[in-house]
């Protein structure tokens, strides 16, 4: 679906995107953060980073509540994102794709965050919320893998989808049981990250690379999907461990 | 909430949405018209925020006391 090379639009991106980066950063340096969780199976992303994006996420959740939003609008549009990005991956358009699970991730942070300041938040809207979630997540997955349909790499988005949803999957066991579930390197907003910024420097890298190579290449897309696999599977059998153990210290056979 | 956070927030969208069009699609006019509403509203919500008494840091995170 990409038209041609194009390095000069991909070089006033990546400047418009390395600036809000760099504002960002300056932002979250001076978050003040409570206690955070550190050491083995603490999130990948600080908990400084998560505050900051909380605030500046404030404003528009009580936007949307003056508005009369409700939460449950918010998680089916993160859906209907998420299934335009899968097929905007599906068809090569990375950047597209990139922004777009950026996008979803952020809908999935605002529809919880809308739920509570409305006073509405409970278990029907945590059920529908997990659920949508996870076809959201595949949806995105299925549009991986048609784009790398041909090859090796059909495998490791395989790998990374059955990856994530086992996170999920632990976390519900778990708390099925009636355990805390916190532990995880790469919880959801970890690999909605990983995976929105891979495909957008992977979009960038495909067109400023494009000259000098004489062709398109995906490969920081599939180093990003690869390491998606990875964490995502390490994270399921961190969380696996921690509840093996939290289960054998409560005595259950 | 402040008159130029918005639009920084909807030139960003805009301006990624603009730039992963003509990046990746064959709507390079649609693709334009966003990077021109990008730039127009982001352009519009830093002379805003310029326009404030504010310390840099408010631009991105809002200060304790401040609502």
């Amino acid at each position: 679906m990409t038209p041609a090379c194009r390095p000069g639009t991909a070089l006033v991106a990546a400047l418009v995107i390395g600036t809000a980066i760099a504002l960002a950063l300056r932002g979250i340096a001076q978050t003040a953060v409570p206690d955070a969780p550190t050491g083995p199976g603490a999130p990948l992303l600080g908990a400084r980073l998560r505050v900051w994006y909380r605030g500046l996420m404030r404003p528009l959740e009580e936007y949307l509540v003056a508005m009369r939003v409700h939460p449950d609008a918010l998680t089916w549009a993160q859906l209907g994102v998420s299934v335009l990005a899968g097929v905007a991956f599906a068809r090569g358009a990375t950047f597209l794709a990139g922004w777009l699970v950026i996008l979803a991730g952020t809908l999935d942070i605002l529809d919880g965050g809308v739920a509570r300041l409305s006073g509405i938040s409970g278990p029907r809207g945590a059920m529908v919320d997990s659920l949508v979630d996870r076809y959201a997540e595949f949806a995105t997955f299925v549009g991986l893998g048609a784009f790398f349909r041909d090859g090796a790499m059909l495998l490791v988005v395989a790998v990374a989808c059955f990856g994530s949803l086992m996170v999920s999957y632990t976390r519900a066991r778990a708390e099925g049981f009636g355990l805390e579930m916190s532990v995880g390197s790469a919880q959801r907003p970890e690999r909605y990250v990983l995976l929105g910024f891979g495909a957008w420097i992977s979009g960038l890298v495909t067109h400023l690379a494009c000259p000098l190579l004489g062709r398109q290449t995906h490969a920081v897309l599939a180093a990003t999907v690869a390491i998606l696999a990875a964490v995502s599977a390490w994270t399921a059998v961190e969380r696996a461990r921690h509840v093996v153990r939290a289960l054998r210290r409560e005595g259950t056979p | 909430m402040s008159a130029d956070r918005p639009w920084r927030v909807v030139g960003f969208l805009l301006l990624m949405l603009g730039f992963g069009l003509r990046l990746d699609t064959a709507w390079q006019g649609l693709g334009w018209l966003l990077l021109l509403g990008g730039a127009g509203a982001t352009g519009r919500g830093l002379w805003l925020l310029s326009q404030r008494d504010v310390r840099p840091d408010d631009a991105f995170v809002r200060q304790a006391g401040k609502r």
